[in-house]
Order: structure tokens, then C-alpha cells, then sequence
């Protein structure tokens, strides 16, 4: 969907959405007034699309934070300066901001606040599938959870409003399979943001010392139960689904929230039953009267829950029938016994578990299950992955190669191994085939973290290279490497200064320099100053800096093999731009400057091409061992397609333009291949082919 | 009462299968006849070369179109396929196509683009030890599963028709609208590719050479 229709005055209109856009559309419905976000999947996106909507808007305020502490600090002030905000990350950036979060709701707020955050049960683009919300147990953040786009839109809108009319935050609580699913959305009417910007002084309220924190926890813990007893505010959020005006004729129940409730429904579907589900909106506090209320309605005497990850309702569920249900004492509860407490849920798994406790009169469908699994067990694994890699013209690609070989013969010479601590960012993928670089990764700033204690514990065969990039260098890198310089421990730091937040979709960030930033609109931009990360560094006053380009493997392997034989701390600072965000970045300037001299835009590609000849040894070196995925091969006899071992055939080497980009990158290839067999050419050597082909 | 009709698409990164998932939501929305449209991306960490896969979910009046799947017209459906429930498959990539075998069964027809793309880690790396099936053993174990497969190098006739292979997907969509003529309304489904892609005239001319491509054979 365009930028300018996600934030379109049209309600009343019907447009295709995904989740993150309705998260995104709703924040704008709602006059939310600030923003702030550390990119992470799933929710990277909002970001980006709020970003925009504060360049455009002169109400509206967004912030690229340097970490999730900040962003949720930030909103809290924005909060309770009167204005409504929205904090924004994925499911470990609550870990980072989890302290303001254990205390500032004693003091509540004053416009309305959410915590939007995104969780990854599938662990598919993260380090870990923590279920955040565990975190009530001891916040006693009240969450919500949408099931699906349309609720992602309007539990925004209500969230808002119950935090306001309590005082205090509420945490939306989303999983990665909704932020990136579509649906249909009604789009609503735009409120214009409460705009006091007045924050009014209240020591017993915002000073929490001694008896007054106790005596505003005790209050925060009233609300909380409030919101529990309160029967509109579940009537508005939960939902009761029947299949029809009729008494439902089995006594099984089911609970279950967000995107699994769509799942049962489709469940309930094929197996052709139709028991009372309870849908809950508002997963936290529980209400119990109610829970109990939909028990005895509905004569349950087995209650089945559906969630992911860990077992949240069920545990409350329990709780309530076990203590306060005197009727209900003879109920059965099931749910993690049966279904999986890791990775996501899907249709399949909710039908194996009901088809445990209801008579299914489909039988077949189970065994058509079976019989499917059995087939694909031995298939499946038998197929080739395809392996993440950096992209084309990465400037990483030739640091990890440079490394790779000089740690190899330092190890030859020295006898010294050479240990890898990774961290989180797109240097990550140093740990593929064939550059294999990577020991540990564990999270955002933890490579030089870890790296600090056993640099100081190691046998001296063995030395420490930490990585970080310069987005997880400022969100928490900066103590760690401080606390290096601090002991002067036997360590290299190796810190990717690639000028973009590059791995969630080139976010900008504080090294970013001014010139590169993205600009929609001349309104409010918050990001004014950046700050030079070398100059940064530099400052700190570590002895043994080095500072270096990327794109050099000679250059590289001289100042790894120097610098890595020193002692002490030594860190290196890989100043290069991302690739992928410089080509466009180049693109996007010389575009905008054709455009000014009105000629056609056509011509904005790099005129440089890189062809390998055709007497090439095929060595491997450059396609194998430097791996750029622009370099490729193709079988000879294109033909030939039903033989057994593809490996016999023959294979002819080329470089794929559509993919190579010798605007960035000066063909890195050539320094790779030993016999020059890589050559650099201004005449198009496809569009010669092309021509042959067509006639 | 409305039926569900799942449309599964498979590919590499960069091949086009979100943008087809994209196009195929959109008719969703304005075609008289869907009542509701949800659908799903599912890619891989890698920005390239990965293995993508696109869903779209149609609810259809069942007076119109039955397929013995009975929903509430207005109901919620989850964007992921259960197993065996596909009913169109587009595979734009062999390997990526039986990779998702798991949603092909006796009700799918499966158009496959036999075009390979090679996953560099089968050719050096990794994966040296794992062979990419050959397309005669992927034709035959999809055969197995669906109800039909439409096989044919696509990329090729695209090349041969209009000089260029980017057509190929158009030509794919043409086919799988003519299997299912009562779901795709060919007049709405040209306004949708003139509305949302570039080139659009040669997009429909691929379109309707795939829509007559089975009757012509």
C-alpha cells in the first residue's frame, strides 16, 4: 500500500492491509502525538511508515531511538507531558527497557500510553522466542492481544482510551505471523491529537521514594484489579463465538486469543464441531467472574485452550476454577500437555489436539494427516536449503574474507586460534559457508560483553576478535567497550560503521551522516545532529586505533595481520556505507538530478561491467571462497534436464548484472581471482547477447 | 454460506512472488464475487536467494462458486493454508514448489514455471552432498500428490513471445485463471494488472497468451 493512502482521510473505505500498516494507521486514527521505535522484526515496518508520517505532519512526532530504554522513556514523558504515545519494539527490546517499565506505572500516566511490541514464537528472524507476557506476572501491565488486521487497528484506538481512562499504560501484545499477515480494513475517522504539552508537577505521584512508591503500587495494584472486575471493558475486548442460536450440545469449551483464534475457527471448520470458544482480547488481568460465567453457561466440563508458547491463560484458567469456581471443581483443563510450548501454532496442531476430546465423525482427516507425513519425512530433508549469505557487493564480504585468511595464518605461523564473539546486525552471516567466522551470538551488545570476561581469563594460544556494528554499537556497545578500555584487556574490536540500521530495512540512526537522511516532507524531523562515530571513538582514547575502508583485501589482510598480533585493546573501525542502501541512495540522487535537467531517467544505472573470460581455470576461488552471490553458473547444456548427478556436467561462470553493482562496489572479484581472469569493461556485454539471442 | 478457495505461491526471492501475492489480494478486494480476502508472506532471513512463499485465501459466495468447504460469509480465516488445502499452486521454482508439498493434494492444480534456479550452496558449499531433484523427478512427485500439473519452462516461451523472460509470471497467472475461471474474472483480473504493474500492456498480452495456452494444446 502507498505511504500517502495509509494515511488518507477516507473513512468508511475498505483497503487491503497488513498488520503492521494497521498498527501504523491506527496510531495516526488515534492523535497519537509521539512515537519513538528501535527497529526489530516484526514490527520494523511501523517505524518506518510512522517516520514518514512525521514528515509529513506537523502534530505528529516520530523517534528513531538509539535503544528500547530510551523509547519507552521517551513515550512515558510524552505521556505524561499530556500527550498521547506509543512505544515500539520487538520482544527483547523489552528486556533492555524493562526497568522504567517495573516502576513508572506506580506513578500511571497521563494521556494515554501504549507498549506495542512484537513477539516471534517461530523464532524467525530473532535469538530467542521469550513470551513477553510474562512480564504482567510482576508489571501488571494490563495486555491486549488483536487476532486479527482490523483488530490491529481498532485495539490501538481502544487501548488508548482504557489507558486513559485508567491512568495507566497497556502493553499490545502481537506475534510476527499477524504483523506480516494481510487482511481487509475499514478505515475510520481521524482524531485530532489532545495537544496540552503541559505537564502538571505532583511529587506523591511522580517522585517514587520511599512511602510514596509503596503507597503507589498499592494504588497501580487497585486499577489493575478494577480492570479486572470491570464487565464492559470484557464485553468490548473478549468475544463469545457460537455457531448458532441453539444451547451448543457439547460440554467443551474453548479459550483461546489473537492469531490462534483463527486457527481454531478453522479447526472447529474441518472437523466439523462447533463448541462455544471464548476469544480473549484482554489476556491479562483476567476477569474471573466472567471466565467462570462462561463455564457454567455453557455447562462446560472440559475447557481446552489454545496459545502459543507458554501456558499464560491456561495457568490463570486454572487458578480461577481451582480457587474460586466452587461449582465448576469437577473441570478438566488441557492445553500445553497436548500442544507444543515452542515455535508457532498452525491449523494442523489445533486439529490433532481437538480431535483428542471430540467424537470427529471426519475420521479420515487424521489419517490423511498421517499418511501425508509419513510421505514427506522422506522427502523433505532430502532437498537442498538455500543458505542466507551477504548481498551483492557487501562490504563485509571482503573483511571476512581478509579475515578469514589472515587468522588461518596466524594460526599456521603462531600457533595462536583465534575466537569469534558475534552480536546481532548483518555481520551475523559471517557464521555461513564458506566464511564460517562466527563462535556465539547471543544479543545487542553482548559480542564485546561476553568477550570481556574471557579475554581476561584465556590461555594465551587462544585470543578474542568481538564484533558490533554501529546501530547495536550505540544501543549497547558503548559500556561494554569502555569497560574493555577500563581493564586495557587483550582484545580486537572489530566495529562496522555501515551508516544504517541495515539488517531491519535500513532505518536511520545517530551515525548516520546529515546529508544521507531520509527526508518525505519538510515538517517535523526529529533527527537533527548526527554524530561521527570515528570521531566518537577517537575520543575514548584507545591507543591502538585503526580506521579503514572496506573494499581493499590487501589493505585489510596487512592491517588484521599487524594489528591482531599486538597487545592490549585494539579496535577497528570498518568505515564503508551498506551497499544495498548506497546503490539506492545513488540511484535516488541521480534520479532526482535527471529529473531537474528534465532528461530521461532511464540512464540511472551504473555504465561500469564486470565479465569473466571464457578461458577462466575455474579455480572456485571467486565463486566458492569470496562466494558474491553476482558471480554464477550456469550448465552448459541448458537442456539436459532430467540426468541423475548433476554434479558431471559442465558449468560455465558468469557475472550476473542485474545483480553486480559497480556503482559500490570497485569489482572486489578481481583482487579475488589469482589469474586476472575478471575484467572490468563501459560496453553493456549483455545487451551484445541479447541482440544475438533475438535473432 | 461461503467457501474458502487457497491460492499458494512459491519462488525465490526477487522472482515475484510477493508482488503476485500483492496482485492476487488486491483482485480479492474488488472482485464482485470474493466476499473476503486474507493472505501471508513467508520469507527467509536472507534479502536474496532465499526460499518465499506467498498465500491468498478467498472467501466465495457459495451460490457462485462451491467447493464443499462451508464458512459464515462474513467469517474470520486464518492467512495460513492447513495442510493438503491448496487449490491453486503457482511454482515459479521447481525445488521451492515441492518444498511446500505439504498443502498439495488431490483437489490442487499446480502450475510449475520448470525454470531452475540453482541454490549456489548445491553447486559449491554447503549443501555439496544434496542434488537438486531433476524437474522430470519433481513433475513426477507432484503427479503424485495433485489433482493436475501444468509444467512447462515458462520463462523460455516468455523470452520467445516478447524478448524478455520478466513475462513468464503473467503467463503463469493466465494459466491458473483459466483453470479457474469461475474464481478469476478475466476482465477484472486485466483491470488489476493494468492498475498495479509496470508494462502493463505486454503483462496483459502474456496473461491472456497464458489463458489460452491449455485450449490451444
Amino acid at each position: 500500500m502507498k505511504l500517502s493512502q495509509l494515511f488518507e482521510d477516507a473513512a468508511g473505505k475498505k483497503v487491503l492491509m497488513s498488520g503492521n500498516e494497521a498498527f501504523a494507521r491506527g496510531i495516526f486514527e488515534a492523535g497519537v502525538r509521539f512515537a519513538a521505535n528501535y527497529p526489530g522484526t516484526p514490527l520494523s515496518e511501523v517505524g518506518d511508515y510512522l517516520k514518514y508520517l512525521s514528515d509529513i505532519s506537523t502534530t505528529f512526532t516520530f523517534d528513531y531511538a538509539l535503544n528500547e530504554k530510551v523509547a519507552l522513556e521517551s513515550c512515558i514523558g510524552a505521556s505524561w507531558a499530556n500527550s498521547r504515545s506509543v512505544a515500539i519494539f520487538k520482544h527483547l527490546g523489552l528486556n533492555v527497557a524493562a526497568d522504567p517499565l517495573h516502576t513508572f506505572p506506580y506513578s500511571g500516566v497521563n494521556a494515554g500510553m501504549l507498549i506495542l511490541c512484537g513477539g516471534d514464537p517461530g523464532i524467525l528472524s530473532s535469538t530467542n522466542a521469550q513470551d513477553n507476557r510474562m512480564y504482567s506476572l510482576h508489571t501488571k501491565t494490563p495486555i491486549i492481544e488483536p487476532s486479527n488486521i482490523q483488530e490491529c487497528k481498532d485495539f490501538i484506538k481502544e487501548g488508548l482510551r482504557l489507558s486513559e481512562l485508567y491512568k495507566i499504560p497497556l502493553y499490545i501484545h502481537v506475534t510476527t505471523r499477524l504483523c506480516h499477515s494481510y487482511g481487509v480494513v475499514t478505515l475510520g475517522e481521524i482524531q485530532e491529537p489532545t495537544q496540552t504539552g503541559h505537564f502538571e508537577k505532583d511529587p506523591n505521584r511522580f517522585v517514587n521514594t520511599l512511602g510514596r512508591a509503596l503507597n503507589n503500587q498499592k494504588k497501580y495494584f487497585q486499577i489493575v484489579s478494577e480492570v479486572a472486575k470491570n464487565r464492559k471493558i470484557f464485553h468490548l475486548l473478549n468475544k463469545v463465538k457460537l455457531w448458532s442460536k441453539e444451547k451448543p450440545r457439547s460440554n467443551i469449551g474453548i479459550i483461546t486469543s489473537g492469531i490462534c483464534y483463527s486457527y481454531v475457527l478453522q479447526a472447529c471448520h474441518k472437523l466439523n464441531i462447533k463448541p462455544p470458544i471464548l476469544k480473549l482480547g484482554l489476556i491479562f488481568p483476567i476477569n474471573r467472574e466472567e471466565i467462570c460465567h462462561f463455564a457454567n453457561e455453557y455447562e462446560l466440563n472440559l475447557l481446552l485452550v489454545v496459545e502459543e508458547l507458554e501456558p499464560f491463560i491456561e495457568t490463570f484458567s486454572k487458578r480461577v476454577f481451582c480457587n474460586f469456581c466452587n461449582a465448576m471443581r469437577d473441570l478438566e483443563i488441557h492445553g500445553k500437555d497436548y500442544l507444543p510450548n515452542t515455535g508457532e501454532l498452525n491449523t494442523d496442531l489445533v486439529i490433532r489436539f481437538f480431535a483428542n476430546f471430540f467424537e470427529v465423525d471426519n475420521k479420515y482427516l487424521l489419517e490423511e494427516f498421517s499418511k501425508k507425513e509419513e510421505a514427506l519425512k522422506e522427502i523433505l530433508p532430502m532437498l537442498p536449503i538455500r543458505q542466507p549469505t551477504f548481498c551483492p557487493g557487501c562490504q563485509y564480504r571482503p573483511v571476512f574474507y581478509a579475515l578469514k585468511k589472515v587468522t588461518a595464518k596466524i594460526y599456521e605461523e603462531m600457533g595462536i586460534q583465534h575466537i569469534f564473539s558475534g552480536d546481532i546486525g548483518c555481520y551475523t552471516l559471517s557464521e555461513a559457508y564458506p566464511y564460517q567466522l562466527l563462535d556465539w551470538v547471543v544479543c545487542m551488545g553482548a559480542g564485546v560483553g561476553i568477550a570481556n570476561g574471557m579475554a581476561q581469563i584465556l590461555n594465551k594460544n587462544q585470543k578474542l576478535i568481538a564484533y558490533i556494528g554501529d546501530s547495536t554499537f550505540f544501543h549497547t556497545g558503548i559500556q561494554p567497550l569502555l569497560n574493555a578500555l577500563k581493564n586495557n584487556i587483550d582484545l580486537t574490536v572489530l566495529i562496522f560503521n555501515n551508516y544504517w540500521t541495515a539488517m531491519t530495512g535500513h532505518q536511520e540512526l545517530i551515525a548516520t551522516p546529515e546529508q544521507f537522511l531520509k527526508k518525505y516532507g519538510d515538517q517535523s524531523s526529529t533527527q537533527e545532529k548526527s554524530i561521527d562515530l570515528i570521531n566518537f571513538v577517537s575520543n575514548m582514547g584507545i591507543e591502538n586505533l585503526v580506521v579503514t575502508d572496506a573494499y581493499n583485501i590487501e589493505k585489510l589482510e596487512r592491517i588484521f595481520y599487524n594489528t591482531l598480533q599486538k597487545k592490549g585493546l585494539k579496535v577497528i573501525i570498518i568505515n564503508e556505507e551498506c551497499a544495498l542502501e548506497k546503490k539506492r541512495r545513488i540511484r535516488r540522487e541521480k534520479k532526482a538530478e535527471l529529473s531537474k535537467t528534465q532528461q530521461p531517467s532511464n540512464k540511472v544505472k551504473s555504465e561500469t561491467y564486470y565479465t569473466i573470460s571464457d578461458s577462466c581455470s575455474k579455480c572456485n576461488e571467486c565463486i566458492e571462497f569470496y562466494g558474491c552471490p553476482a558471480i554464477n553458473a550456469l550448465y552448459i547444456d541448458e537442456n539436459i534436464e532430467a540426468n541423475n548427478d548433476s554434479r558431471s556436467r559442465e558449468l560455465r561462470y558468469y557475472i550476473d548484472e542485474t545483480m553486480c553493482v559497480p556503482e559500490v562496489c570497485p569489482g572486489v572479484c578481481r583482487q579475488v581471482c589469482k589469474n586476472q581472469m575478471i575484467h572490468k569493461t563501459m560496453i553493456n556485454p549483455y545487451l551484445k547477447d541479447e541482440k544475438k539471442n533475438s535473432k | 454460506m461461503a467457501d474458502i478457495f487457497n491460492i499458494l505461491i512459491t519462488g525465490v526471492g526477487g522472482q515475484g512472488a510477493v508482488l503476485l501475492g500483492n496482485l492476487l489480494r488486491t483482485y480479492g478486494l474488488t472482485s464482485p464475487l470474493i466476499k473476503n480476502v486474507v493472505g501471508t508472506e513467508t520469507r527467509g532471513v536472507s534479502q536474496r536467494e532465499g526460499s518465499v512463499s506467498a498465500t491468498t485465501r478467498y472467501l466465495i459466495d457459495s451460490k457462485i462458486y462451491s467447493l464443499d468447504q462451508k464458512y459464515e460469509a462474513d467469517e474470520l480465516i486464518s492467512a495460513l493454508i492447513p495442510l493438503n488445502d491448496a487449490h491453486l499452486v503457482l511454482g515459479l521454482e521447481p525445488l521451492e514448489t515441492i518444498r511446500n508439498l505439504k498443502y498439495i493434494s488431490e483437489q490442487t492444480v499446480v502450475i510449475l514455471n520448470t525454470h531452475q534456479n540453482f541454490p549456489r550452496n548445491v553447486l559449491f558449499g554447503s549443501e555439496q552432498e544434496k542434488k537438486y531433484p531433476s524437474v522430470a523427478y519433481i513433475i513426477d512427485l507432484l503427479d503424485q500428490f495433485a489433482r493436475r500439473v501444468i509444467a512447462m519452462n515458462f520463462n523460455t516461451l516468455s523470452q520467445t513471445q516478447f524478448d524478455n523472460s520478466i513475462y513468464a509470471n503473467s503467463i503463469i497467472l493466465g494459466v491458473g485463471a483459466q483453470e479457474f475461471r469461475n474464481v478469476f474474472l478475466k476482465k477484472e483480473m486485466g483491470q488489476i494488472i493494468r492498475g498495479n504493474l509496470k508494462n502493463a500492456e505486454t503483462n496483459i498480452k502474456a496473461f491472456e497468451l497464458g489463458y489460452k495456452l491449455i485450449s490451444n494444446y
